[in-house]
């Protein structure tokens, strides 16, 4: 896109590193800096669904910097595990080192480990870097606990990593291995209480808060298991040493879906580097999982789902600071947009073979726009809500009385009383486009009338900056005093000023609301060309007036 | 469906390239991404420590546990590492016919220097080049890729230099080239600025088809380099190609994402700085159709809503204990605020732009019109007369009707929609777990809030509003959490005026 000083001012505005309010994930309000960061520590799924890459969508998707120190490779698919390419400890623990020297952070997730020896590496970077708030999920690849290697993660697990764990998040069949390991019994598992029970038993174990996770047993309203059709409910138990906190959900029947251990654990992570508390982490984990879980889509052709990640995000399709770029490049507004700056009226005027009743015709039309104009920015008052933003909009309301003594005075100019324009009866165009200008802002709200004024705001600049470079312009011509007007420091501080309201305001809204707002921008467009048209037709067309250079 | 995209390339533990920039940006455009590692790296925003190679045979049986079980259309490639990791990826781009391969060579630095070597760069050449939907190599590794092509060399002063060496990429047997002038600032005249000590204006991309060139200028940023920006570049080619637009429409899209990924990239460690893959999300904090229970239980909320149902006022009447004048007061007071909400309703049928939301709007207009009448009939029995309740406005109605008309100016019909949910939540959450029994004072009324045709347009109601709210954004949330939390102060108001024996409604 062509240099335009319009957009020069605005993109310095931003500025990522100062400390500014923001809203976080759950729409709570927060100071930050940069973006929270966390780390998982975990094995690779080339497949995508579960591992550091279920780890990374989650936590980019919740808005969280995700860093991931890789402890093995399997190339697993949803089906089942196919093979397992294993890293040494010391390289597992040059990469945590490589991270958190770097990149400070505090909340660790870990997932599968792989070996004795890279849980003790863990363990030890754990120590040296006081992972305060250490997330483990205790994967294992065979939930029986039978193999010789699992039992020696289990047991390096129990006995070095649980004790510096902030929260462990096994799912039943893990918590009775977890247990079994170290000589307790937790079998028969049939109710919520035996939950609790069973949650107390792995807090033994030394982990500061334990989420027993309840997937794998479905409970009736009376909180007992249950393979009933109807009314099923999953709880996950919460025990920080004195009190059980219970997360309830509805149990869904959505077949066996890969990779939702994975995608709690690190939800809870990213919710805890935005510095939640445990008990709103862990609940808006549980709601995140959820939704990925409800709105899993059928991508394959195995008998598993895979979780959308991604169900809660919409793209905002600019920059902050580069919306005008934007909604005037945008592909349905570049036709209207350019038929509207392009219209063989201004041609003709900054040729100066346009009809002198034809532009004296739009002269007094442009008048009884402009006092609309100005009712407009007065209902923007009205609505605005903060002194600067009301006090704003009325300096635009004085923007345009200024303008319009300006106006009468070149009306004067070019043989147009004042008696003239007060007594001009507007035209079908000049009423359709002032009063859908007017009646979009009544019914909406502030942005919507930001949108529906900015095509005549921006409009008029761009067309005269146009006209000054285009090679059939004379200079000398009779109307240069109107392209004057509107390629002048003032008129450009009054489009910087409407720009950036609208920069602003669009960083606070969906992109569904700004595809609606595009739409009342093309609209407005639209009418800025009718306004071009009517004394076009009148005045050129019907008299046979064309400039054949433009036709 | 979810569009899939597969990336092979190396892992970079600290987050801000290979295989871990490319999932973030995957999501970010909404596309289900795949990895295969071809190494793992230990290294940060300084540099890199170690590097952990991944057998050629294991890269193999990654790619094939990934599209053997998920469809998949396009792959983007980026750090190999060596001649028979990229063997096995081009022939795995044969077996499993790939139709858009995205390669970021990754042969050379942005000064040139080799990455590879010599025996790697012409395999390359010769087997992954004639695979390639797209190429997007830096100026440099064009260079380098040309001149192993076909022996040329062009020095770059000058934009028209640029798209030589795509033309002539093009000729030599490219589909696509893209070509990133990451380290070269370009002056406003597209000249080379530091040759010319003119200011820097422009980052270069140009992309080069058979069909000509198309020039992708951005904003030359002076305090902003990050890692990771070529990752970031073919991965968004990769991403956009997979949700199906056209390569011209994906490179532009690309291109924006990078640039703003890079205007907003932060110094998160001590070294270069980290891309914000992120800044072009918004996300909502709750499910679909899960809107009025989220607003329920805001933390904002729950306590001023437990301040209401915890009043005397509430206790008493669902204990059944609660003296006459208390409650006259209430149904005073409720009358003239069900009239505040009747004209609210007239405003949200001004605000709205579909037939059937004017309907709905007239509908509530004449369900509390109804609602009035039964109210007025019901308030006689409790030795309220109509002259009684009519003939004057106590100024706390006066008060909610001015918040109801700015409400609905500022905010339109959700803001509208959401101030109104208190009387909802009174009616689901505290009438209807009243028990109206013998020796219940009140039973009338209960039974009238209890009757469905009373309160059919409440679902109504509540239908609508959880259909706008999948269409806002989070500050729209937080404004309108705003909203409710005055709303509510008006309902505990209510309670507290009808309890004061100071004030008087009638």
């Amino acid at each position: 896109m062509p240099y335009n000083p319009l957009y020069e001012s605005l993109s310095n505005q931003f500025d990522p590193s100062r400390i500014e309010t923001v809203l976080d994930p759950m729409g709570y309000t927060i100071k930050r800096r940069a973006l929270p960061v966390s780390l998982t520590i975990a094995g690779s799924d080339c497949s995508g669904g579960a591992g550091i890459q279920a780890d990374l969508k989650t936590m980019t998707s919740l808005g969280v910097y995700g860093m991931s120190a890789i402890t093995c490779l399997v190339a697993e698919n949803a089906g089942g595990v196919d093979s397992v390419e294993e890293m040494s400890p010391a390289f597992v623990e040059s990469q945590i080192d490589c991270c958190i020297r770097d990149i400070p952070c505090h909340v660790v997730k870990t997932g599968m480990l792989g070996s004795p020896e890279i849980v003790k590496a863990v363990a030890r970077s754990a120590k040296k870097f006081n992972f305060s708030k250490l997330v483990v999920d205790p994967v294992m690849v065979a939930t029986s606990g039978d193999s010789l290697v699992t039992k020696d993660i289990v047991s390096v697990l129990n006995e070095e990593l649980l004790p510096l764990t902030y929260l462990v998040t096994p799912n039943i069949p893990e918590a009775i291995v977890l247990a079994k390991n170290q000589g307790l019994d937790i079998s028969n598992i049939n109710s919520v209480s035996d939950m609790e029970r069973c949650a107390a038993v792995i807090h033994k174990l030394g982990p500061k808060h334990v989420l027993l996770k309840g997937g794998h047993m479905p409970v009736n309203n009376l909180g007992l298991k249950s393979s009933d059709d109807e009314d099923l409910r999953v709880v996950d138990i919460l025990y920080d040493g004195n009190r059980f906190y219970h997360f309830s959900s509805s149990y869904l029947k959505k077949g066996e879906v890969h990779g939702t251990g994975c995608t709690l654990s690190s939800a809870i992570a990213s919710f805890l580097a935005w510095e939640h508390s445990l008990t709103e982490a862990v609940q808006f984990g549980i709601d995140y999982v959820h939704g990925a879980i409800t709105h899993s889509p059928p991508i394959n052709n195995c008998s598993t789902n895979i979780l959308n990640h991604m169900t809660r995000l919409r793209i905002v399709p600019f920059a902050p600071g580069h919306f005008i770029e934007y909604i005037l490049s945008h592909p349905q507004v570049v036709p209207a947009w350019k038929e509207y700056i392009n219209h063989k009226f201004t041609n003709m005027l900054a040729k100066g073979t346009l009809p002198l009743p034809a532009f004296q015709d739009y002269l007094k039309q442009d008048y009884l726009y402009l006092v609309n104009f100005a009712r407009a920015y007065s209902l923007k008052g009205y609505k605005e809500n903060t002194f600067p933003n009301i006090l704003e909009a009325a300096q635009s309301v004085i923007h345009v009385i200024e303008e319009k003594e300006l106006h009468v005075s070149m009306c004067s100019s070019y043989g147009v009383s004042l008696q003239d324009l007060k007594s001009c009866e507007e035209s079908p165009a000049c009423t359709a486009y002032s009063r859908y200008i007017l009646d979009t802002g009544a019914a909406q709200d502030v942005a919507a009338l930001d949108f529906v004024q900015a095509p005549c705001l921006i409009g008029y600049y761009v067309i005269a900056a146009r006209l000054m470079k285009e090679p059939f312009r004379n200079p000398q011509g009779p109307y240069q005093k109107w392209v004057d007007n509107y390629f002048c420091e003032d008129y450009l501080s009054a489009v910087r000023r409407g720009c950036r309201q609208i920069e602003e305001i669009v960083l606070k809204l969906s992109p569904e609301r700004i595809q609606e707002l595009i739409e009342i921008f093309i609209r407005a467009t639209k009418f800025e060309t009718l306004f071009w048209e009517t004394p076009y037709y009148e005045y050129v067309t019907k008299q046979n007036l064309e400039d054949k250079e433009f036709s | 469906m979810i569009s899939t995209c597969i990336t092979v390339a190396g892992s970079d533990c600290s987050g801000g390239a290979g295989v871990q920039a490319d999932l973030k940006v995957f999501t970010a455009h909404s596309v289900y991404g795949m990895s295969a590692v071809t190494a793992i790296t230990s290294q940060n925003t300084i540099g890199v420590n170690g590097v952990h190679l991944i057998p050629a045979s294991y890269v193999e049986q990654q790619i094939s546990a990934c599209l053997l079980d998920v469809h998949c259309e396009v792959m983007k490639t980026g750090m190999l590492f060596n001649q028979q990791i990229l063997k096995v990826i081009v022939e795995s781009i044969d077996r499993f016919k790939i139709k858009k391969v995205v390669v970021d060579p990754l042969i050379a630095t942005r000064k040139g220097a080799l990455l590879v070597m010599p025996d790697y760069l012409e395999l390359f050449v010769k087997e992954l080049i004639p695979r390639a939907e797209v190429l997007i190599p830096n100026i440099a590794e064009a260079l380098i890729i040309l001149k192993h092509m076909t022996n040329e060399f062009v020095e770059i002063h000058h934009l028209e230099d640029v798209k030589a060496v795509g033309k002539k990429l093009i000729k030599a047997g490219c589909k696509n080239v893209v070509i990133r002038c990451d380290d070269i600032p370009f002056a406003s005249d597209f000249f080379c600025s530091r040759e010319t000590n003119m200011p820097p204006t422009w980052y270069l991309y140009v992309l080069c088809t058979s069909e000509g060139e198309v020039l992708l200028p951005q904003k030359w940023l002076a305090s902003k380099t990050a890692r990771g920006t070529s990752c970031a570049l073919s991965s968004a080619v990769a991403s956009n190609l997979a949700i199906g637009l056209d390569l011209v429409t994906a490179t532009q899209n690309a291109v924006s994402y990078t640039q703003r990924a890079l205007e907003m990239s932060f110094h998160l460690g001590r070294g270069a700085n980290s891309l914000d893959y992120a800044s072009a999300l918004t996300r909502l904090p709750y499910e679909k159709g899960e809107f009025i229970n989220f607003v329920r239980y805001h933390p904002s909320i729950t306590p001023k809503w437990l301040s209401i149902v915890n009043h005397p006022f509430v206790e008493q009447l669902k204990a059944g204990t609660l003296s006459r004048l208390p409650f006259q007061k209430y149904l005073v007071l409720k009358y003239h605020m069900l009239i505040n909400n009747a004209q609210a309703a007239g405003m949200m049928a001004f605000s709205s732009s579909s037939i059937s939301a004017i309907e709905h709007s007239a509908k509530i207009i004449q369900a509390i019109k109804e609602e009035n009448v039964t109210h007025l009939r019901i308030c006689e029995q409790y030795g309220l007369s109509a002259s009684q309740i009519t003939k004057s406005k106590p100024e706390i109605v006066k008060s909610h009707s001015l918040f109801i008309h700015d409400t609905a100016q500022q905010d339109g019909l959700r803001g509208i929609q959401i101030a109104m949910l208190p009387f909802v939540f009174m009616i689901q959450e505290v009438v209807s777990q009243i028990s109206a029994s013998d020796g219940y004072p009140y039973v009338a009324w209960v039974e009238h809030c209890k009757d469905k045709s009373a309160t059919s347009h409440i679902e109504t109601l509540l239908e609508s509003l959880e259909t706008n709210s999948q269409i806002i954004s989070l500050s729209k949330v937080q404004h309108l959490l705003g909203i409710l939390e005055k709303s509510l102060d008006f309902e505990r108001l209510v309670l507290d005026t009808s309890s004061s024996n100071e004030s008087s409604v009638f």
